[in-house]
């Protein structure tokens, strides 16, 4: 075996293999599609030039998750904000590919992720979605366990209680009782 | 806040979160199906042909004194 594969010809592949879960990791954070590849882009350039800081052995997912959501908010939410949104714009387009058609029933829930504050809905999708634990994501997020827990778990309700409402008539009117239940105890 | 809305209690919750667990997942894997652009495997292609080689811990002092 005196050809072996280069040290970095490895960590090109894999990257490559990484790359649907950074461009969902993009969307969950940036609410659009083309926003979203440019964020996968600079996380890929500043990924290769670190790799020697990249720790074998340890969740390459969660290093380039750190590098992606570091990367968004230094550059990408500033510009956010200096051209917000108008009411309802963001909510529209997030997870929605203008070029392909997803699952329709699918778009309550992405119209509820939308809804839901931003902290609250990363911490949900990178928990609930792409099955990082809540360890990971803490440390992705760069806060405590604790606040990771209560951020997905209100996320979670919120999004129970819009899906209650939706799936009354898959589920049964007894659902309503719960998107009910729900309201007093949220502190918005 | 509390401890409590850690707990999901009736069976009604469960059934609730389950379906939403489902529903993450697909969303998730709906995003991941979609085939990788081509202008990432490009990048990494061009990344990988204009770095040169990573030194060897014995050699990163050298380069760095250059």
């Amino acid at each position: 075996m005196g050809d072996a594969k280069r040290p970095d010809a490895d960590f090109k592949s894999a990257l490559l293999a990484e790359i649907p879960q950074l461009r969902f990791f993009a969307l969950s954070l940036s609410g659009h599609h083309d926003r979203a590849d440019d964020l996968v882009q600079d996380t890929l350039i500043k990924a290769w030039a670190a790799q020697q800081r990249f720790t074998p052995g340890s969740s390459l997912r969660a290093w380039l998750f750190t590098i992606m959501r570091n990367t968004f908010y230094s550059n990408y939410r500033k510009a956010r904000r200096e051209a917000p949104d108008r009411d309802g714009d963001s909510a529209a387009r997030l997870f929605v590919n203008p070029e392909q058609t997803g699952h329709l029933d699918l778009d309550d829930l992405k119209t509820a992720l939308a809804k839901l504050p931003e902290d609250q809905r990363v911490a949900l999708l990178l928990v609930g979605a792409t099955g990082l634990s809540y360890e990971e994501a803490a440390q992705i997020c760069g806060c405590a366990l604790g606040t990771i827990k209560s951020r997905v778990n209100r996320a979670r309700r919120k999004l129970m209680a819009h899906l209650a409402i939706e799936s009354v008539g898959e589920f049964g009117a007894e659902f309503l009782a719960i998107g009910g239940s729900l309201a007093p105890g949220e502190a918005a | 806040m509390t401890e409590k809305e850690e707990v999901v209690g009736t069976p009604l919750d469960k059934t609730l979160q389950a379906h939403l667990g489902r529903q993450l997942r697909r969303l998730f894997n709906e995003t991941a199906a979609e085939p990788v652009p081509d202008r990432f495997v490009d990048l990494l292609e061009r990344l990988d042909s204009e770095s040169p080689r990573p030194p060897l811990p014995g050699q990163a002092r050298a380069q760095e004194a250059l």
